[in-house]
């Protein structure tokens, strides 16, 4: 009988270990990918019968916890770059501020949730096609021939590179305009509010590709911007909404603080290139899934309002 | 035990107090037991019985409901042929948040052989649907409730739990029945209605209310409490223990590192 607990806000209660596993599993791939694992929390949450509003609330509060202990665990390992970190992070904010808005508009427009359920699949569908290939081919050439890569000016490279206020990023290792995070930091802004994520899925493949920084500093300084923003998001929420459980965080929190630490450990016995493909697959797999779910009937036709 | 006490205390009662117990033609009494259900940090459901006599040749029905709300639901319909969305809402109005009815096993084979006879006794979810308004079109309405049964029966929050009441015969013309009503997991704090019926030749002769008071106690009423009326302090504090768990996974992970 001790193995359930009641919730509070949620108003229903739950088996404890189910729940301290999904913690563990969600904070192992936070550790490992530098995601915050919330687009496929709030999911199962919802599926074992946590209304969808408490179910996104909660979880960021529980991956306040797990970007905690990831970013500790990847500081440790010298991959978080605080300057590239902050710049992006100003820059959400401003895009989640601007986003937030845009859904009011499109609410009022009455087709919110076809527009919020196409870019979903859209975005992963691309970003996670375009990393699988892409990785998939940097194994392959590794394979061929072990010759050092040309550094070859692409024509982004050069537009980038003319931009003002180039600085040094010495964590990763890059020079770059500061309006580049800033910029591509509101970019991820606007999609995760209107997704109503966090964005660390969207986040990695623009470090790793527009931004061009390592993956594991990526990693590291994803869970890093994470942090702040799901602290944000987790008081605005109880403050407006009263959605946060406190006891529902509380148990995934302490399996995903575990998971988190493994997760660092693993990702950094990961090459690069296979981290990448294992994140695409994931991603992809979200992508098909939620597809389904759009194809195939309800089994009940109607749902309570809130969440997505 | 308790059963055999409150038996004895029953007649005694009769006995010495001269309720009119041993005859109760036309009339119903009936206990609830517990009269009020705590949620506490470990609640999982509970049962709740209800008790007492009715005359021999009547059937009983227990009804349990919740307060009667609007709910708004999000309809579901398909875009372009192909996509299944979330298209426009719809309010039912005055729906109980909960609607639990317990029948004897003799009434629930009527119930599934006779269903019309059933739903004339007005119990059945067919005659909560008479009662209900949407704000759907007509056409709609009958779609939307069935569907609407679905979700609040896949809660568990709607359901005909059948042949949970047994009768034990007692006295002349009289006879005890006790009902076993499951309360879901999912509960929520509020004033519920327990109504029970007796049931004779189609109709009801006789019927009696009680109250069940549902509130929460210990750690989630305190969570609720700060939550509800503290928000922003609540949502600080949540982020404070959540960075501090962080942080103390991180701490205890390098100790076990330093140790190698």
């Amino acid at each position: 009988m001790f193995w359930h607990l009641y919730l509070p806000i949620a108003g229903s209660s739950i088996n404890i270990l189910l729940i301290f596993f999904l913690g563990i599993l969600v904070g192992l791939l936070s550790g490992i990918f530098g995601v915050g694992g919330g687009f496929l929390m709030t999911p199962l949450l919802i599926m074992i019968g946590i209304p969808p509003t408490v179910a996104a609330a909660s979880d960021s509060n529980q991956i306040v916890g797990a970007s905690t202990s990831g970013t500790l665990a990847h500081y440790r390992l010298g991959n978080v770059d605080f300057k590239m970190g902050l710049l992006l992070l100003i820059g959400g904010v401003a895009g989640g501020t601007v986003g937030v808005q845009i859904i009011k508009i499109l609410r009022e427009l009455g087709n919110a949730d076809f527009l919020i359920n196409i870019t979903y699949v859209l975005m992963l569908g691309f970003v996670g096609t375009y990393m699988f290939l892409e990785s998939l081919q940097a194994i392959r050439k590794k394979k061929a021939a072990q010759e050092p890569p040309v550094a070859k000016e692409s024509r982004y490279a050069r537009l980038v590179g003319k931009l003002p206020w180039q600085t040094n990023f010495d964590t990763s290792g890059i020079r770059l305009s500061v309006l580049m995070p800033l910029g591509l930091g509101v970019f991820v802004g606007i999609l995760a509010a209107i997704m109503g994520v966090g964005g660390g899925f969207i986040m990695v493949p623009v470090m790793v590709y527009l931004l061009r920084m390592p993956m594991h500093v990526v990693v590291g300084t994803s869970l890093f911007q994470i942090l702040f923003t799901c602290v944000n998001v987790t008081i605005m929420q109880a403050h407006s909404n009263h959605t946060v459980d406190f006891v529902l965080a509380l148990i995934l929190l302490l399996g995903s603080t575990l998971g988190a630490q493994f997760g660092a450990k693993i990702s950094k016995r990961l090459g690069g290139e296979q981290l990448k493909i294992l994140l695409a697959s994931i991603v992809l797999l979200v992508m098909v899934k939620m597809l389904l779910s759009l194809l195939l009937t309800p089994d009940i036709m109607v749902a309570y309002k809130g969440g997505h | 035990m308790l059963k055999k006490t409150a038996v004895f205390l029953a007649l005694f009662f009769c006995f010495f107090v001269g309720w009119p117990f041993s005859s109760p033609a036309g009339g119903i009494k009936a206990r609830l037991i517990p009269e009020a259900v705590d949620i506490g940090t470990f609640f999982n459901g509970t049962k709740v019985y209800v008790s007492g006599d009715v005359s021999r040749d009547s059937e009983v029905v227990v009804r349990l409901s919740g307060m009667r709300q609007d709910v708004t639901l999000k309809k579901k319909g398909k875009v372009l042929g192909l996509l299944w969305m979330n298209l426009g809402s719809v309010t039912i109005h005055d729906v109980p948040s909960m609607y639990l009815v317990s029948i004897s096993k003799d009434l629930a084979a009527i119930a599934k052989t006779q269903p019309n006879k059933w739903e004339e006794l007005g119990f059945g979810f067919a005659a909560l649907e008479k009662e209900i308004n949407t704000n759907s079109a007509p056409a709609e309405r009958e779609a939307i409730f069935k569907e609407f049964l679905k979700l609040k029966k896949s809660e568990g929050l709607y359901a005909l739990e059948t042949g949970s009441i047994s009768y034990t015969e007692e006295n002349s013309g009289g006879k005890s029945f006790e009902a076993v009503l499951e309360i879901p997991p999912r509960l929520t704090p509020g004033k519920y209605l327990v109504e029970t019926f007796a049931v004779k030749d189609g109709s009801v002769t006789a019927s009696t209310t009680a109250e069940l008071q549902v509130k929460q106690v210990g750690f989630p009423a305190f969570v609720s409490s700060l939550a509800f009326k503290h928000g922003a302090l609540y949502g600080l504090l949540a982020t404070i223990i959540a960075i501090v768990a962080g942080l103390l996974m991180g701490v205890i992970f390098k100790g076990e590192k330093g140790a190698h």
